[in-house]
Parts: structure tokens; C-alpha cells; sequence
């Protein structure tokens, strides 16, 4: 027990001086992304008193970070290569982070559109975000340039981003979206 | 026309297009598990209802009113092109001569929202009128 209980002193007090709301390690499926936003819709995860646009827009991030995990979770043998979902509050932000494996091919699509969009001023980005919509093309494999530019529109800050190669031809792509709880008026 | 009636789930939304009663309406959550799957009949039958507006503007001069109220919760990216392909149909009634309105409804904290449908109708002519929700 004493090797469990240095773990769990280990864990705990990891997650609580990042304050980690929620972290996960695995296969990201439709039913967790349900399972998650349920909890985060009745407050049992994150929220006490947070105003409603701050709960609409963590809520939102939430959204398209997993499903941007699920729409690129594409490289093979899913065991060896687990996403990471962590959401957390550090202060009067909230934070959202994605993390999954891509194959290196992506990599510089992925930074050319988050360079660009966190380049820009909000008005700009929605114009992009006009654009795409008008025209209708849902860029990279159904709608993940439209996710982006919306995670960035809604948390107000920029797009932080990683690349850590792995070794062969396949990287950890980490994306991480801050969001002020203090917005609210 | 039959009214097309769709049931509101924990995360794909309530849809009603109701000619009898001439009610139009989409609300609660939109993140389908399929947007394009989900939306593919609401567009489509909006695109038929244009025949029937056109129908009963031949006969009698004058179409119904086309009010479509919106009034979301929160929709995902993938969705908001599916909700631009149903302002578009209601755009083309409108850009038809026939009279059509959208009403956009938010909660008036929630400048996200609002802001959602203003970006919309800097992409259509139908107006949009925007209203606070209780």
C-alpha cells in the first residue's frame, strides 16, 4: 500500500496545484464526449457560480477540442497512441487541452491556420470564419478550420500549440485554449 | 404539405416545420452526432415548401408569412453550416418576393449568441430580428 499511497499523494497533489477539473487518457469516443458535457452541463464538473457566458463559452471549447481529437484521431494502433483530454482553472481562467497523435503530414496545415488565426484581431478572424462558412468548403476532413478559428473567436485568447515528435512519422499535437472567467458582465 | 417534426434530444435540437399551424422553429442543442445527416431533411424540406409558396401565391396573390424562430442554446462549428443552409432557403423565399422573417433569440448574457446571428445575417438578405430571451 505505501507504493499506492505515494501515488496517490503524487496525483493529488499534482492535480490540485494545476487544479485540474477533469483529465483523461484514452480512446475519445462519442459517448465520453457525452458523458463529459453531461457532467459539465449539470455543473457536477466544473462550474459553481460561474456567469452564463463563461459556462457557454468553456462549454463550447470543450466541444470542439474533443471533437477535434476525434476527428483527427486517425494514426493506428490506439493503444500505443492515447488522447489526452485536461480541463482545469487556474485562477480566473479556465483552461481546455487536447492532445493526440497526428501523422506529420498534418503538422503544417495544422500551424499555418493556428499561426494565422492567432495573428489577427477578433474582427478579422470572424471574417475568416464568414468566409468558410459562405463558401462552404469545411477545409480539413469536416470542419476542423472552422473549429479552430471558433475556439479562438470564443475563448478571446490565443491558440497555444505543440508539436512534440515521437520518433517516427507520427507527433503528440497538443492544443491548449484559455478562457477568462471574468468576461462576464 | 406534411409538417416535418423532429424531437429534441440531450444534443441535437427540436425542429418543427409545421405549414398547418405556419410554424417554424428550431431549439435546444445542435451537436448532432451526424450534422449532415441530422440537417440533410430540414434543408431539403424547406427547399419543397419554396413550390408551395410559390403555389399560393398564384392563387391568391399572397404567399403566407415565413417567420422561423431560432433559439439555441449552443451549436457546435460543424452545425453552423448546416443553420447557414437552412438561412439560405428562408433566403430564397425572401430574395422571391415572398415575406419571411427570422427571429433570433438569446439569452442577453449570452453576446456569443447574438454575435452567432449577426455574423449570419451579414451572409443573407432575409432580416433577422433579434430578441431576448426570458
Amino acid at each position: 500500500m505505501s507504493d499506492d499511497t505515494e501515488f496517490i499523494e503524487h496525483a493529488y497533489s499534482l492535480m490540485s496545484d494545476q487544479q485540474i477539473l477533469l483529465a483523461y487518457l484514452g480512446d475519445v469516443t462519442p459517448e465520453l464526449i457525452n458523458a463529459i458535457l453531461k457532467g459539465v452541463k449539470n455543473d457536477s464538473i466544473a462550474f459553481q457560480e460561474e456567469e452564463l457566458l463563461t459556462k457557454k463559452k468553456v462549454y463550447n471549447i470543450i466541444v470542439e477540442s474533443l471533437e477535434n481529437i476525434n476527428r483527427h484521431s486517425d494514426v493506428e494502433e490506439k493503444q500505443q497512441h492515447l488522447s489526452l483530454f485536461i480541463l482545469g482553472k487556474a485562477g480566473k481562467h479556465y483552461y481546455v487541452i487536447s492532445g493526440n497523435y497526428i501523422y506529420n503530414n498534418q503538422i503544417d496545415k495544422l500551424k499555418k491556420m493556428i499561426d494565422e488565426v492567432n495573428a489577427l484581431d477578433k474582427d478579422d478572424i470572424k471574417k475568416i470564419y464568414r468566409n468558410i462558412l459562405a463558401e462552404g468548403k469545411l477545409s480539413v476532413k469536416g470542419g476542423a478550420g472552422l473549429g479552430i478559428i471558433d475556439m479562438a473567436i470564443k475563448s478571446g485568447n490565443k491558440l497555444d500549440y505543440e508539436f512534440i515528435p515521437t520518433g517516427n512519422d507520427i507527433s503528440f499535437y497538443i492544443l491548449k485554449t484559455q478562457i477568462s472567467a471574468e468576461l462576464a458582465v | 404539405m406534411d409538417a416535418l417534426i423532429i424531437e429534441q434530444t440531450e444534443f441535437s435540437p427540436k425542429v418543427v416545420l409545421d405549414p398547418v399551424n405556419n410554424k417554424f422553429e428550431i431549439s435546444g442543442e445542435s451537436r448532432p452526432e451526424n450534422a449532415s445527416k441530422f440537417y440533410e431533411p430540414i434543408v431539403k424540406w424547406l427547399e419543397q415548401y419554396q413550390a408551395v409558396l410559390f403555389y399560393q401565391k398564384g392563387q391568391s396573390g399572397k404567399a403566407n408569412k415565413v417567420v422561423f424562430d431560432i433559439s439555441l442554446d449552443y451549436f457546435n462549428s460543424t452545425s453552423a453550416k448546416h443553420l447557414l443552409d437552412i438561412l439560405k432557403q428562408l433566403d430564397n423565399y425572401y430574395n422571391e418576393g415572398h415575406e419571411a422573417l427570422i427571429r433570433w433569440f438569446y439569452y442577453e448574457q449570452d453576446e456569443d449568441m447574438r454575435d452567432s446571428g449577426e455574423e449570419f445575417s451579414k451572409l443573407i438578405n432575409v432580416p433577422i430580428e433579434f430578441i431576448v430571451r426570458e
